[in-house]
């Protein structure tokens, strides 16, 4: 960008004051601003500085990190998943302990026991209760 | 006995903060700035942004330090180039000139100018 090539008008007054190579600079710094407005309120020059390394970029590839950390973590997920049927099974086992499985079976053999003992405590109560 | 303190020591990782661009401000501008070869201008949202190809970094700048920028053609030294920005302002013409050669020195830590 060549900035002493725009010479817009200037005022005549200022010419007869400065030097040239003075109002070639103002010119050159309003025209090399490229629109930049020196407007306002004086504002002290300042300037801001990021490295482009550390920043991601949203529209170029995915870095080779996150695509590592999804493949794990479907893999970790996967054996996770496969605990659980092991759980089912095992409750599966569990339900033919408890005493409900146990009276059934025992029906034949000692489960007579368990039904004479419902009656046993309402027996004394039964027909005073069931008229009731 | 033959153990070195490096083996003890474990060696901190750098911090990797993305704005963290702290410039040697102890590095003085040149007396003709000239801008780098290397740097690309564009302008953005109204702010000038030169892109560092060698250092992969980014650099904003606002309008005063953009005018400042374009007067970095290597002919101009800092009272030149702070008495054209105090063209525009000319109440605050005595803080100009310092922070023109503040925003000159700055540009010549990050790089921006040839050496």
């Amino acid at each position: 960008m060549n900035l002493s090539d725009n010479h817009p008008s200037e005022p005549s007054r200022e010419a007869a004051t400065v030097t040239t190579s003075r109002r070639t600079l103002v010119k050159a710094g309003v025209a090399g601003t490229g629109g930049l407005a020196l407007r306002g309120a004086y504002v002290k020059p300042r300037i801001q500085s990021v490295n482009v390394k550390e920043v991601a970029h949203p529209s170029a590839d995915p870095p080779p990190k996150s695509v590592k950390g999804g493949d794990k973590g479907k893999h970790g997920v996967s054996p996770g998943s496969g605990t659980t049927p092991g759980p089912g099974l095992g409750v599966v086992k569990a339900p033919p302990a408890p005493a409900n499985s146990g009276a059934e079976r025992g029906s034949s053999a000692s489960g007579t026991n368990a039904v004479r003992t419902l009656p046993a405590r309402n027996g004394g109560g039964e027909t005073s209760g069931n008229q009731r | 006995m033959g153990t070195s303190v490096e083996g003890i020591i474990a060696p901190r990782p750098a911090a990797a903060t993305p704005s963290a661009v702290e410039p040697n401000l102890a590095a003085a501008a040149p007396a003709l700035p000239l801008r780098a070869g290397h740097i690309v201008e564009r302008i953005v949202d109204g702010d000038l942004v030169l892109y560092d190809q060698n250092r992969q970094q980014v650099h904003v700048l606002n309008a005063p330090a953009a005018f400042v920028w374009q007067l970095c053609e290597g002919g101009h030294d800092a009272g030149e180039m702070a008495a054209a920005l105090a063209e525009h302002f000319p109440r605050s013409r005595e803080p100009i000139e310092s922070d023109v050669r503040e925003i000159l020195s700055d540009f010549s830590a990050r790089g921006l100018l040839t050496t």
